[in-house]
């Protein structure tokens, strides 16, 4: 019988080789870390460094006054302190305005039909005009010479010109025009992630058209709405452009950036400036964090039936 | 023209008797109407003489064309757009997608630090870092350069250009690099011969997404940059701000030239880059 | 086959022997190669055969170079290999997926080792032409590996890995996304490439028909250690575990108590398991059997129908109630129950029903008895080895 057996003859322990570099290469270190160094001095000298700087910066106040004496001359300045309820009531329903029109619109454009692609593209195209451009073209079109109030008045739905510029709702149209096209584009993405034999399956279970929407594509969609509602909003909580230039920037429309740029570029208060900068980030990234936690208690697995697809 | 494209796909839909669909067609035209109507505000009257009371202006001239671009050196700006646009391109890339292979291929003690890192300049208004980002760059008297301009822009677009990158490396099976190695490449020819090729559609798309993000970012440029290295939008803001001084005309033709930058652009990219398409070809090809 | 000569020329001079040194890999905490010893002699076929997460696939990877080793050396002739990179060592490798450079069209993916080796261009012609002549896919080379079959994407990428007359070729399960047919016909190809080559092979494979028909020697790992290594019939007949009989074919794997002939030295000689009074087997030890307890191993198509229950009595016999019975042909396969609930597996020549009582009788040499590892064995048996993972392109030890 010639079978060998699984023993081993006895030898010497073999030594350890390269004990350290083979147990960081187990964690997931080795030299193919190199490639991310630049990128993270980049990150560290640019971004880090200079906000760590800023935190530091708001810490001493110009005037004196403690440590966080800006933090409580900031809330205790009503001037001041209001622009953090100007900011978030045009971003909020800016952003939930341009999630929500996104959501029946994509829905519509699911199927395949001609000029499908065009549509989407017009939706899409306003992407490249900017905060700038679509101020400048909102002051043209909304002013009170422009055709907007024009085929009111001759129309007679008005008797005199609607205000619509250098005011709150100014404001509101350009962060839909500029932040609408980017919310449809990832809503129309998310949409058709969604494997539509879903829908056909519930079809034949007896879900007419209105439950099939609200209970297998609004709940799949979900989690998807929610990272677009956090992505428009940031776009959104950055106006600064528009404010100044189709709102009312002393009164009305004047955001946290506008303030942060006037304690920084008027008043050369860069303390203050770090401040409001630094209050800006913390209230931004409190409602993205709601919204990400209201996304955490949703389904976020796969919108396919089954295996492969 | 942009308004006249709902009609028919409507129309189609319209048949299968869907309520709702009315509602969503005619809020979709509406919307398209205004805005193709706010872009025509401004192209016809940068193409005006007079414009006070009425539909039209009074006659049609591109003499604004020849003062607006004389009077804000537009030339000068083009080319330093078209500049700090495409060095911030160039240096995104080249430390971005290594960056992103990096971190699409090594689970390392960390990364979750690194990634909420590179995740943030995505997250946070431009301005909450750049009022901080424009006092350290006058600090070491960078502010008003180019340096300054394109350091200043690398911030967002660098951690984007990481996060476009990763899943696109992730769809890349390691076993390609593996057989590749195993045919004798060194880690260069690897990446030259095997990885960049595959991953060239998503270098194109993230490439072509900062070069638009570049051209479109104001308020990174707007806090760094003085009238040397302003790019186009900067300009264009900078004259819209002064409405009193300069005729409103003139500011239009700017905004048009910048809308018509911003065209080219856009068709540059769908000319290139359709990157559904490439992706799924690759993504299929080493299965069945 | 002038073209073939060319290439066997060369494979056959590449080395006299290959050693793996106690190589061992870990992964954090778990260990899924510990001091894997190995010498592969020049041109031959070694399959490394066990389950998913037995370490085959670390075995392999570590021979190619694509995993460190924790410990252990690997060497060529008079040469330490395991200390280069995987470009440097001059293996082929065929990876599971295929890893076909979706890129390229077919002849620049066979081409790909000879232009990162800058070879010249009419050199770099021929060889890929005859590497394709030998897959039979020359009138395919300009297609893109996407366009391809299944079957053709192998053919490539066993074309890519011989195309540079590498010292060893490496298969990492190469025929498991293939549908059946196609998998045996590609194994009799695996199988004539290497013989009229004469390349050294490691090929990994949790399926044992494969193992056995292409290799000159088998390697069994178990939980990243070997079990066995032997010749095919020597893995087949003689299995040196009960382990490895569950998934040779020896279906029957029945735990009971030693009766006579146990021992620690009685591997070879006779041993009687069973309880008085009932079920009573007599057969060959495998290795010692110390304990009280043993296990029986049997295959389904050693067990003889000897009539209705009664009809035999003694050692050797088992009377079932059939369950269930599956026409194969020739051949009935079925499944019954004795009285203590023990299942049997056994062919049967004759129609039989599910209900029939008969008396199943098995000759003494065919049993085989295993001392140790009683638990595993059983829980372990056979079904392991259908690798769930393989067809979803896991793989085991990573």
């Amino acid at each position: 019988m010639a079978v060998e057996a699984p023993a081993r003859p006895p030898k010497a322990p073999v030594p350890r080789r390269s004990g350290l570099r083979h147990r960081l290469a187990e964690r997931g270190v080795d030299r193919v870390l190199f490639l991310l160094v630049p990128a993270v001095l980049v990150v560290g000298l640019l971004f880090v460094y200079p906000m760590l700087y800023g935190v530091g910066l708001s810490l001493q106040p110009k005037d004196g006054g403690g440590p966080l004496g800006n933090y409580t001359g900031f809330f205790r300045d009503s001037y001041e302190r209001s622009t953090v309820w100007k900011t978030l009531r045009l971003a909020v329903p800016a952003a939930l305005i341009n999630v929500g029109a996104s959501v029946p619109i994509a829905y519509r454009l699911r199927g395949r039909f001609r000029g499908r692609r065009l549509l989407t593209a017009a939706l899409v195209l306003p992407v490249t005009l900017g905060t700038v451009l679509v101020a400048d073209g909102l002051l043209r079109y909304l002013g009170p010479k422009g055709w907007f109030n024009r085929v009111l008045l001759d129309t007679g739905l008005a008797d005199e010109p609607v205000r619509l510029i250098y005011n709150y709702w100014g404001v509101l149209f350009s962060l839909i025009i500029t932040g609408f096209p980017f919310a449809f584009l990832l809503v129309l993405a998310y949409m058709s992630g969604i494997d539509p034999t879903l829908e056909r399956a519930a079809a034949t279970l007896g879900a007419g058209p209105w439950q099939r929407m609200r209970r297998i594509v609004l709940p799949l969609l979900a989690p998807g709405l929610a990272t677009t509602f956090v992505l428009t909003f940031v776009l959104a909580f950055s106006v600064f452009p528009s404010a100044t230039l189709v709102g009312e920037p002393a009164g009305e429309t004047r955001v946290m950036a506008i303030a942060a740029y006037q304690a920084a570029f008027e008043k050369y208060d860069y303390s203050m400036a770090s401040t409001i900068a630094v209050l800006m980030g913390v209230f931004e990234l409190l409602v993205i964090s709601v919204a990400l936690l209201l996304r955490g208690r949703l389904y976020t697995g796969p919108a396919t039936g089954g295996k492969g697809s | 023209m942009t308004a006249t494209i709902a009609a028919p796909a409507g129309r189609r839909l319209l048949r299968k008797g869907r309520p709702g669909a009315w509602f969503v067609w005619a809020a979709v035209a509406f919307f398209l109407l205004n805005l193709a109507a706010l872009i025509l505000s401004v192209v016809v009257n940068s193409f005006g003489t007079r414009w006070f009371d009425g539909w039209l202006p009074e006659s049609f001239t591109t003499a604004w064309y020849a003062g607006a671009w004389d009077e804000f050196a537009l030339g000068e700006v083009l080319s330093v757009t078209l500049q700090i646009t495409l060095i911030v391109v160039a240096l995104s890339l080249l430390i971005g997608v290594p960056a992103g292979y990096a971190l699409a291929r090594r689970d390392f003690p960390g990364k979750r630090v690194v990634m909420f890192l590179l995740l943030l300049p995505v997250l946070l208004p431009p301005i909450t870092y750049g009022i901080p980002l424009a006092t350290v760059l006058y600090k070491v008297h960078l502010a008003g350069t180019m340096t300054g301009v394109i350091a200043a822009n690398l911030v967002p677009a660098l951690p984007f250009v990481i996060l476009v990158m990763t899943p696109f490396v992730e769809q890349i099976d390691t076993n390609v690099e593996s057989a590749a190695r195993m045919c004798g490449a060194r880690t260069r020819q690897v990446f030259a011969r095997v990885l960049v090729p595959l991953l060239l559609p998503g270098i194109l798309a993230a490439g072509i997404l900062v070069l638009v993000r570049t051209v479109a970012m104001f308020e990174l440029t707007f806090l760094v940059a003085d009238a040397d290295s302003q790019t186009l939008i900067v300009a264009l803001y900078s004259a819209a701000f002064t409405p009193g001084i300069r005729a409103a005309q003139a500011i239009d033709a700017m905004a048009v030239i910048y809308m018509a930058l911003s065209a080219l652009l856009l068709l540059v990219a769908l000319m290139f880059v359709n990157p559904t398409q490439i992706v799924a070809q690759v993504r299929e090809a080493p299965s069945e | 086959m002038t073209a073939q000569t060319v290439l066997e020329k060369d494979a056959r001079a590449a080395f006299g022997h290959l050693r793996l040194d106690g190589v061992t890999r870990r992964f954090g905490r778990a260990t899924a190669l510990s001091g894997f010893d190995l010498r592969i002699e020049g041109g031959e076929f070694i399959a490394l055969l066990g389950p998913s997460g037995c370490g085959k696939s670390t075995a392999l990877n570590c021979l190619a170079g694509l995993l460190p080793l924790s410990e252990g050396e690997i060497w060529l002739d008079g040469q330490r290999v395991d200390t280069l990179p995987p470009e440097r060592r001059g293996f082929g490798m065929v990876f599971q997926n295929y890893a076909l450079f979706p890129h390229l069209s077919v002849r620049k993916n066979v081409a790909f080792g000879l232009s990162v080796r800058r070879t010249g261009k009419a050199e770099t012609a021929r060889r890929v032409d005859e590497a394709l002549r030998t897959v039979e896919l020359t009138e395919h080379a300009d297609k893109l590996p996407g366009q391809l079959s299944g079957g053709q994407q192998q053919r490539v990428a066993i074309a890519r890995a011989i195309v540079l007359r590498p010292k060893l070729v490496l298969m990492d399960e190469p025929l498991s996304n293939l549908d059946a047919k196609l998998r045996v016909q590609m194994r009799t190809e695996i199988r004539r490439i290497h013989q009229d080559l004469g390349l050294t092979t490691v090929y990994v494979t949790h399926d044992q028909e494969e193992a056995l028909a292409l290799a000159d020697r088998v390697v069994v790992l178990r939980s990243g250690e070997v079990e066995q290594i032997g010749t095919p019939e020597e893995v087949y007949t003689h299995p040196a575990s009960a382990y490895i009989a569950g998934f040779m074919g020896y279906r029957n794997l029945l735990e009971l108590p030693v009766l006579a002939g146990g021992g620690p030295a009685e591997a070879g000689g006779r041993v009687t398991v069973g309880n008085e009074g009932g079920l009573v087997l007599t057969g060959v030890a495998r290795q010692p059997v110390p304990g009280p307890r043993a296990v029986a191993a049997v295959r389904p198509e050693d067990l003889r129908v000897a009539g209705p229950p009664g009809s035999t009595a003694g050692e050797n016999v088992m009377a079932v109630r059939v369950e269930v019975s599956e026409f194969h042909g020739r051949e009935v396969a079925a499944e019954g129950v004795m009285d203590d609930g023990r299942v049997v597996h056994f062919r049967s020549p004759e129609r039989i029903a599910p209900g029939d009582r008969v008396a199943l009788t098995v000759a003494p040499e065919r049993v085989l008895v295993f001392g140790d590892g009683a638990q595993d064995a059983l829980s372990g048996n056979g079904e392991a080895f259908e690798d769930p993972a393989a067809g979803t392109g896991a793989r085991d030890g990573g």
